[in-house]
């Protein structure tokens, strides 16, 4: 017979008649320590004092006493003094209340919704908020305190009457559309601060509560916006007009009409600042046609045209347009055309040339120098000669290097080559088409096919440097555990997505080196072509090859279908669906926060977004832009009185028109 | 005509308080406590937390605001507590301020959130508009603070004061 022995131990096993009952106050004595040992560490990690306040009594017989007051009325106390007493008086007492004043969330936390609405207004600057972050000594709230009083404050400093907080507007959209009353996204309050339209004001439009009716004419969908600088944005809409608003008085200022029949596809801004870079090798000589660094100006396109329109920015002039059939000559003396719609242009610094324009069109990557606008490089990376051109191609490639004139490179092909589209994958894009762009950077671009193979340029050699078919790519289930996973499995998955119905939308470089961002847009099964498409984003070191991503995330939810470009930032994505943006966990794509409407506009949607690191500026439908910061306070919409402007500048009117013709 | 039923409050100093039961339930410390007892005539329940000074004031309060409930007082305080609370309040608050956080402590304990609420606001209203030199003499508290830190804290919250 084996007999336990039970070794008991005289201190803690006092009174204990069985072993049940001496374990039993083991276990209570174990738990209680624990207890213990745990406060201590959550006192230690959290630097909590255990008393704030020690006052002094004093009783009738002149002796002293102390008094300690513990962390809950203290708290309690704190929580009626304003954020200045917080910060600047009772901070600044000792240095357990600069810790409970400073660190303490919940006191900053009602401060917070106090100060900017109610609580569906989370805060939304994703770089200051951990979500999962449930420390209550930690202070992230009196961050995000802080750094919106302060993005208010430097808004309140230049344009006091444009402040407004768009959650109050929201409460009041919502009451207002619960009502009969519907305003039609036609009615403007100029004032921020009293934006929103009671239902009671509603039936009593007039001028002096500045009420406002949109121009019918004013009303269409912005397509495209570029900002020019820090304070002047230019706005395309679908009818062909291009608007440009001063983000510092507020106004729109100038409209540019008449060059484009229909909606306006890219803008981008030509500043002095790029003008003044000049290649030693350049001569500008011997071309009427030139720039000057004084100016400000932009460039315009539209798909049906297949024309780039340049326009000086201050006078309004439309001073050339480089239509398909014009020739656009070249250094070396040939010359080419713009073939195809122009997909894209944009204005990047390399490292041979300094500032150029990039124009990308289904077919070529084209690079222009900025003064003159003369093609600098061409690149047709889905060239592929016949066979008995290919010795008439060495022929006159030999020719040309012979006459050794300068070292600007552009390949002579025969236009007729490629000009028929490889519609071999049944897809909407042609397999042999450029889908998207990006300069990674000053020596590399990198592009998108139709078929989804990633091509990596070297700029300066011309050479396709990486070729990735993105079919073979393995994507990394987010849902398993980020396990990488086969494209195929993950449209097993998501078997609502077909093959075919899976393609890369949109390239952006990180901010890490070598690592890019691919979108990945969904489209479901019967796309009408029309409807914005759900994201996913894969981030991969092109270096490395695309076999195993770095990691992949998808964008937001499922439910929610992303319209336009995907904005990428150190901290945050941002997207934009059609009636909101929202913004987007860098690492993990998981919404932090969703900026709802601003403006009691009634249905408007947000046609495309701005995103810099001051704010967010929307494109809406109605034709006018609404600015909001990243702290959710409105910060300016466009008056759209349409008729009073014109009315009131007529001169610019005039000036437009003539530049017309 | 029935008698209203009684609670016997015992202070720290041993001092027996006598009060209706339907105003001591504004405490929630002793709400639960007469909910969890039997159904004595007249229960004793020991405060041993709060001395019989505060914890008369405490009963002044409860037998007024049991019939006139408190207003709520504004997060964060405008201006002064005077500015937002009742006459008879007012008077109420007219004590020394050992007393005054030795009700917040009695409060505190006793679970009467409109009375920590007026007294926390009391002493928030005393601490508003004052330097932080002025509220270490009012408190006695010793600043720990070196003259860097301070001016590093300053520094930092300049935007509160453009606020």
């Amino acid at each position: 017979m084996i007999r336990k022995k039970v070794r008991r131990n005289p201190a803690s096993g006092d009174g204990a008649q069985s072993l049940e009952e001496l374990n039993r106050i083991r276990k209570e004595q174990y738990l209680k320590k624990k207890a213990m040992l745990q406060d201590l560490v959550n006192a230690q990690k959290k630097d909590i004092p255990i008393q704030y306040i020690i006052l002094i009594k004093q009783y009738e017989d002149e002796t002293f006493d102390e008094i300690y007051v513990a962390l809950d009325p203290m708290l309690h106390i704190f929580s009626f003094l304003s954020p200045h007493d917080l910060l600047l008086k009772v901070g600044l007492v000792c240095k357990s209340w600069y810790f409970l004043s400073f660190r303490t969330n919940f006191l900053w936390q009602s401060l917070y919704y106090k100060e900017f609405g109610d609580v569906q207004a989370r805060p939304i600057h994703t770089a200051l908020l951990d979500e999962d972050d449930d420390s209550e000594f930690d202070g992230h709230w009196k961050k995000v305190f802080s750094f919106r009083v302060d993005l208010r404050n430097k808004w309140y400093n230049n344009s006091p009457d444009r402040v407004g907080y768009c959650d109050i507007m929201e409460s009041e959209i919502v009451k207002s559309t619960r009502t009969k009353y519907t305003n039609k996204g036609e009615l403007f309050r100029k004032d921020a601060h009293t934006a929103c339209v009671g239902e009671d004001e509603i039936g009593t439009e007039s001028e002096n509560k500045k009420l406002y009716r949109v121009n019918p004419e004013d009303r269409s969908t912005i397509t495209t916006m570029c900002l020019i600088g820090s304070d002047r944005l230019l706005a395309g809409d679908a009818r062909g007009v291009i608007k440009l608003f001063n983000l510092r008085s507020f106004q729109q200022v100038k409209k540019f009409v008449g060059a484009h029949q229909t909606s306006v596809h890219k803008i981008v801004a030509i500043t002095p600042e790029h003008l003044k870079f000049k290649s030693d090798d350049m001569s500008v000589l011997g071309y009427s046609f030139k720039l000057e660094a004084t100016h400000h100006y932009f460039l315009s396109n539209d798909f049906q045209n297949n024309s780039i329109c340049v326009w000086d920015l201050e006078t309004g002039l439309l001073l050339k347009r480089f239509r398909g059939t014009d020739k656009v000559h070249s250094v070396s003396g040939s010359s080419t055309h713009l073939n195809g719609t122009v997909l894209d242009m944009r204005i990047c610094t390399i490292n041979e040339y300094g500032p150029v324009l990039f124009v990308i069109t289904p077919k070529n990557v084209e690079i222009y120098e900025l003064n003159t606008l003369r093609l600098l490089k061409l690149y047709r990376p889905f060239y592929e000669p016949k066979k008995h051109e290919i010795v008439t191609k060495k022929l006159i490639d030999a020719a040309i290097e012979s006459f050794d004139k300068d070292d600007i490179e552009v390949e002579q092909e025969e236009e007729e080559a490629d000009d028929n589209f490889d519609d071999d994958t049944g897809m909407n894009q042609p397999s042999k088409t450029l889908v998207c762009f990006e300069l990674l950077d000053g020596n590399t671009f990198a592009f998108v096919s139709g078929d989804m193979k990633l091509y990596v340029y070297n700029l300066s050699n011309g050479i396709c440097v990486k070729k990735m078919d993105m079919k073979h790519t393995k994507m990394l289930d987010i849902d398993n555990y980020n396990r990488p996973t086969s494209i195929d499995s993950f449209k097993k998955k998501y078997n609502k997505f077909k093959e075919s119905d899976v393609l890369i939308t949109q390239i952006a470089k990180t901010n890490l080196e070598g690592q890019i961002a691919l979108v990945l847009s969904l489209r479901p099964s019967g796309y009408n072509g029309y409807d914005p498409l759900k994201s996913y984003i894969k981030y991969f070191d092109y270096r490395f090859g695309c076999e195993n991503p770095v990691r992949s995330c998808q964008v937001g939810n499922y439910d929610y279908y992303s319209s336009g470009k995907i904005f990428f930032d150190d901290d945050k994505i941002i997207q934009c669906t059609q009636s909101h943006i929202q913004l987007l966990g860098r690492w993990d794509g998981t919404l932090k926060q969703e900026l709802l409407p601003t403006l009691n506009v009634g249905y408007y949607t947000i046609a495309n977004f701005i995103a810099d690191d001051r704010f967010l500026i929307m494109g809406t439908s109605f034709g006018g832009i609404v600015v909001n910061d990243y702290g959710g306070n409105l910060l300016y919409w466009s008056d759209l009185k349409g008729r009073k402007l014109v009315d009131d500048e007529p001169k610019e009117e005039d000036k437009m028109d003539d530049s017309q013709d | 005509m029935s008698e209203t039923k009684q609670v016997e409050l015992t202070s720290k100093d041993k001092v027996s308080f006598k009060v209706d039961r339907d105003v001591i339930l504004m405490s929630g410390l002793v709400k639960d406590m007469l909910e969890e007892g039997d159904e004595d005539e007249t229960p004793i329940i020991p405060i041993p937390n709060v001395d019989s000074k505060p914890l008369q004031k405490v009963i002044e309060y409860c037998q007024y605001h049991h019939k006139e409930p408190a207003q709520e007082i504004e997060k964060p305080l405008k201006g002064k507590i005077e500015d937002v609370i009742c006459d008879w309040d007012k008077k109420f608050l007219e004590i020394d301020q050992s007393l005054l956080i030795e009700l917040i402590m009695a409060a505190n304990y006793l679970n009467i959130k409109d009375l920590l609420d007026l007294t926390c606001a009391k002493v928030a209203s005393m601490i508003k508009g004052k330097s932080p030199e002025q509220i270490r003499e009012m408190f006695g508290i010793e600043n720990d603070f070196t003259p860097e830190e301070e001016a590093k804290i300053r520094e930092e919250n300049k935007w509160c004061e453009e606020a």
